[in-house]
């Protein structure tokens, strides 16, 4: 699958695995068991473009991001920037990296030091690498609170006298001090209010075109994600079931639980005929105990029994450019 | 399986013995200005400031609103579950069949609640209690207020549980609430809610919390409910797409007020106030890409200090001298239809293709 | 069927004249200007700008705003420094000797001159007490900031790294909680030889400090799960810059309040040993020495036990009420 630009991929992760153990006991504690958060996850994010990736509550996109930056241990799997493999490297490779990619979260409530100013908390990473002497810092800092809209007079302010889409504008400040290349969207807006959740969107998009930034966004409403993606993957228990463009994976989904998603999404018209809505059966099984080959066979309709034996890879079924991770992939439009 | 119908029946026969006059002929629910403050040190928050709105059997009203808009709060006051101090209702009534609760003492409204009237709430592991099994819980319900046997009660949770649609109802009937998925939690909270037959259900933000698979099937859950008991169905929520699919009415609420009402096909297709215009105009639909989302400039006010004369006119893109100096009255546009605005007669009309 | 648009597309177009309304019988009705839809990046800038909740506040200083009308805090504040100013210069409030004793004063009951009398050696009882506050503030002080040290320390690694060494941390905490401080106390004490200021305040500290070390583990280990503590390790930031600068800040409220209250606790404690015989010895002058002699002419001459008493007790309140002040400004709900 190729990006925008048909060059080198910036971020290149492939079968990342990353599992958490379950403890239990009191002085020496066993592993009684597993959760398999993330179960072997490949995608590629270019220059300047927007990867979304979707998927529902434990399904591990979360997991994913925290992993490629390192904030987990890996299990397995390898994350190449610009052909470096981040999981080998060193001490101060790796804080060069934190230089390149860069986090944003999903809290904004809870992703800023409620005792730091907001000066201090932009200007942290300057202190971390040790770039830019006190003066620089303090301009840079503003220059950066300009850049997402806030008031640069307000460097000396504490978070809490910020409202929810302003924290959020400081976290992104803060995510790009250092000129990263890729910024990880962490859930961004899920916490914010709706009338502020198109300011932050905009900004991004905003800021992507100005510094040439690839986003990884990781969301779970899928109509944000179709407005902001280029391509996207969907995930479901650990693993990517699909990917695509946004008319591939939104128009022309491919694997039923894409085509479940897409159909439950709620439309904002009361004229929409909801006829074709797939709802599914039973629960989200535990992932610390998925099914056997596919783990979305306990609630899909086409479910046989290959698909308990066989794990379906996620590979172009149909010669389009487009992997689906289903052995009865078929086209099915639902929206 | 004592079929649905029955079920209601029976119950409504003991439950009129409260020896409060309800009258058939009133609209179901019906809240008139409200006023709810919460006093507190830092200030005196002005959570709901002249709300009203009514329900009738076997409608879905939706009371839509962001954080801080008040929207939970009425639907507090209306079951009486504000606490005072620091809550206080300072004015307005609010009429069960015509028959205001605010005036009726606390033993009486401890009967309608539960009873008449029931709620759900964003959280169910929060609002079911974790140290009593689901189904003694539900079953309480009917032991406490109609003073059911224990195997009565057992057996009427479990009908409950399967007309929720839990699988093995028999076998969950004694799990606990951690040992359920979230949906299935919603799924117990609401069939709690519905033991006695209550005639209003408020859901406040019943799917806030869940994945959206999961949310299609408590919104599905709910609506063939109530098609199937004629109850009235508050819907508490900040998800515009949601309420497209589900009510027959909104209100949208804004800094304590309704800011406009009317029915959903009207509000969606031609929003009577600026508010509720750039709220649709800010979502992103999924069949659309392209362009940027329009937001709405600025955050939802401080209930401590809100704006004198509109309340939005500082995030207002049509606002006027006449916004900042004086609080428009909600103008009434026919057929139900109302907007709270100076200007609502032409913002209804603006061509938005 | 769903079109795709181009990004590069501003917003949807809408109809910019607002359609006029018929005048007024009597006066004409107000028209709204035509709308000018500002262009893509002006929405987001334009009021982000907005006014922030006043002059910069940090959550100290709103907590420190609490507290000084809060008149738990003003009086214990007034007892405690009443305490230090005794503490630190005893001239101030007597000018007699504590040391300088005449046996022709012996038990001589309070009277003007000498408010409160004198003991069974002669000496000035009041000046006795007043000289008695310096070794009780300073066992409190001096127990209470290092066991606080210790605490925060050990307490930093046990909650941050968790494992092994927190397994270690932990159990030994557990084994020192099931020894009981005074008999623990008169135990080590008893074998010691000398007992003076260092060997009260070491055994002290090592009583105390599990208590506090719980205490901060368990601040750090929530403090530690925010997002804003991920973002520190994501933008590069040392174990020791996050549990200084971070964890530090956020986590010491708990035991700030603790050491308040412990304070009080060390100086009764300590009283309790010296009473006991196994704390402090002559000539050294603790309030729980003078009242250990006092206990046996109770009936002759009641002034012995009630001075010393009333100035431990009031002391110990003191910082009690310190710590009920501290918490209610420190909530960490309200902050």
């Amino acid at each position: 699958m190729t990006g925008r630009n048909g060059g080198e991929p910036l971020l290149r992760v492939e079968n990342l695995v990353k599992y958490f153990p379950i403890k239990q006991g009191i002085l020496l504690r066993r592993t009684v068991g597993t959760i398999k958060a993330v179960d072997g996850v490949s995608f590629e994010i270019y220059p300047r473009e927007t990867v979304g990736l979707v998927g529902e509550s434990g399904c591990g996109k979360s997991t994913v991001a925290r992993t490629v930056l390192r904030l987990h241990q890996p299990t397995g799997g390898a994350a190449y920037f610009k052909g470096r493999n981040i999981f080998e490297m060193g001490g101060d490779e790796l804080r060069e990296l934190r230089r390149e990619i860069q986090i944003i979260f999903q809290d904004p409530y809870a992703s800023l030091n409620p005792r730091m100013t907001v000066g201090d908390i932009i200007g942290e990473p300057f202190d971390i690498h040790n770039v830019l002497g006190k003066k620089d810092r303090r301009a840079r800092v503003q220059e950066l609170l300009d850049l997402v809209g806030l008031n640069p007079d307000h460097i000396n302010r504490f978070p809490h006298q910020f409202s929810g889409g302003q924290r959020q504008r400081i976290g992104v400040a803060r995510a790009l001090a250092l000129n990263p290349s890729v910024l990880i969207c962490d859930e961004p807006v899920s916490a914010l209010d709706v009338s502020v959740q198109a300011q932050v969107i905009n900004l991004l998009e905003k800021l992507q075109d100005e510094l040439n930034l690839a986003y990884l966004f990781i969301a779970h409403d899928l109509s944000i994600v179709r407005h902001i993606a280029d391509r996207l993957a969907v995930m479901y228990l650990g693993r990517i079931v699909e990917t695509g463009t946004d008319v591939e994976v939104y128009d022309h989904p491919l694997h039923p639980y894409t085509q479940a998603l897409l159909s439950a999404v709620p439309v904002p018209n009361p004229k929409h005929e909801s006829g074709d809505r797939i709802l599914l059966e039973g629960d989200v099984p535990s992932p610390a105990d998925p099914p056997s080959g596919c783990n979305f066979r306990t609630r899909c309709w086409k479910a046989q029994d290959v698909c308990a034996e066989e794990v379906p890879e996620l590979i172009d079924r149909f010669n389009d450019g487009h992997p689906s991770a289903c052995l009865f992939a078929k086209e099915r439009q639902v929206l | 399986m004592v079929a649905d119908g029955q079920l209601l029946e029976e119950q409504q026969i003991v439950a009129d013995i409260s020896g409060v006059n309800f009258d058939p002929e009133a609209p179901l629910l019906e809240v008139d200005d409200l006023h709810v403050e919460f006093r507190l040190r830092e200030g005196v928050v002005h959570a709901n400031n002249g709300v009203s709105y009514t329900l009738n059997k076997g409608e879905t009203l939706a009371i839509v609103g962001e954080s801080g808009s008040g929207k939970t709060v009425s639907a507090q006051a209306v079951m009486g579950i504000i606490d005072t101090p620091p809550g206080y209702i300072t004015k307005g009534a609010a009429r069960f069949r015509g028959v205001d609760l605010f005036t009726l003492d606390e033993e009486e409204r401890r009967a309608i609640r539960g009873e008449r009237i029931a709620m759900i709430f964003q959280d169910a592991l929060t609002a079911l209690n974790p140290v009593f099994p689901v189904g003694w819980q539900i079953a309480e319900m009917f032991r406490s207020h109609r003073g059911t046997s224990r195997a009565e009660a057992r057996k009427y949770a479990i009908e409950l549980l399967e007309r929720v649609r839990i699988p093995g109802a028999k076998e969950r009937v004694d799990s606990y609430p951690h040992e359920f998925s979230g949906g299935m939690r919603q799924r117990a909270m609401i069939a709690m809610a519905l033991a006695l037959g209550p005639e209003v259900l408020i859901a406040d933000e019943p799917t806030t919390a869940l994945d959206v698979t999961v949310q299609a099937q408590i919104m599905e859950l709910l609506d063939s409910l109530q098609g199937e008991t004629g109850m009235g169905l508050i819907l508490i929520t900040h998800d515009l797409a949601v309420i497209a699919e589900v009510a027959d009415r909104a209100m949208v609420m804004y800094a304590g007020e309704a800011f406009e009402s009317g029915t959903i096909d009207e509000i969606f297709e031609s929003p009577a106030n600026p508010y509720t215009l750039g709220l649709m105009e800010s979502i992103a639909t999924p069949e659309q890409k392209g362009g940027r989302l329009i937001p709405i400039e600025g955050s939802p006010p401080d209930l401590r200090n809100i704006p004198r004369g509109c309340p939005f006119h500082p995030r207002c893109r049509f606002r006027q001298e006449i916004c900042v100096e004086e609080e428009p009255a909600l103008r009434e546009l026919g057929g139900g239809r109302a907007s709270k605005c100076h200007f609502a007669e032409e913002v209804v009309k603006l061509d938005r293709s | 069927m769903s079109e795709t648009r181009d990004r590069a597309k501003g917003p949807k177009t809408r109809q910019t004249e607002l359609p006029g309304i018929p005048p007024h019988e009597t006066e004409p009705a107000p028209r709204l200007p035509p709308l000018e839809i500002p262009a893509p990046g002006e929405y987001d800038d334009a009021t982000q700008k907005e006014p922030v909740a006043g002059p910069p506040a940090s959550l100290w200083s709103d907590a420190w705003a609490d507290l000084r009308t809060n008149w738990i805090f003003l009086i214990s504040a007034a007892i405690i420094l009443l305490f230090t100013v005794m503490a630190i210069a005893p001239q101030l409030f007597t000018s007699a000797n504590p040391r300088e004793c005449f046996l022709s004063n012996s038990l001589v009951r309070p009277s003007a001159e000498h408010w409160f009398g004198f003991d069974l050696q002669g000496c000035d009882y009041y000046a006795r007490t007043v000289y008695g506050a310096r070794v009780s503030m300073s066992i409190g002080v001096t127990v209470t900031a290092f066991a606080a040290l210790l605490a925060v320390i050990m307490g930093s690694l046990s909650g941050y790294y968790g494992g092994w060494v927190d397994a270690i941390i932990a159990r030994l905490t557990d084994i020192w909680f099931a020894i009981p401080t005074i008999l623990g106390g008169i135990v080590i004490l008893s074998l010691l030889g000398t007992r003076g200021f260092f060997q009260v305040a070491f055994v002290l500290i090592i009583l105390g400090w599990p208590t506090m070390l719980r205490l901060y583990r368990s601040s750090v280990i929530s403090v530690k799960e925010q997002d804003y503590i991920e973002a520190a390790r994501a933008l590069g930031a040392s174990d020791f810059r996050i549990l200084s600068k971070h964890i530090l800040p956020n986590a010491i409220a708990p035991v700030v309040i603790y050491a308040a209250i412990t304070t009080g606790v060390i100086i009764s404690a300590e009283a309790a040993l010296s009473f006991l015989g196994v704390g402090l010895q002559l000539p050294a002058i603790s309030w729980g020495l003078m009242i250990s002699g006092a206990q046996v002419r109770i009936l002759q001459a009641p002034h012995l036990l009630l001075f010393p008493g009333i100035f431990l007790s009031l002391a110990v309140f003191g910082f009690i009420l310190m710590g009920d002040a501290l918490r209610d400004a420190l909530d960490p709900k309200s902050r």
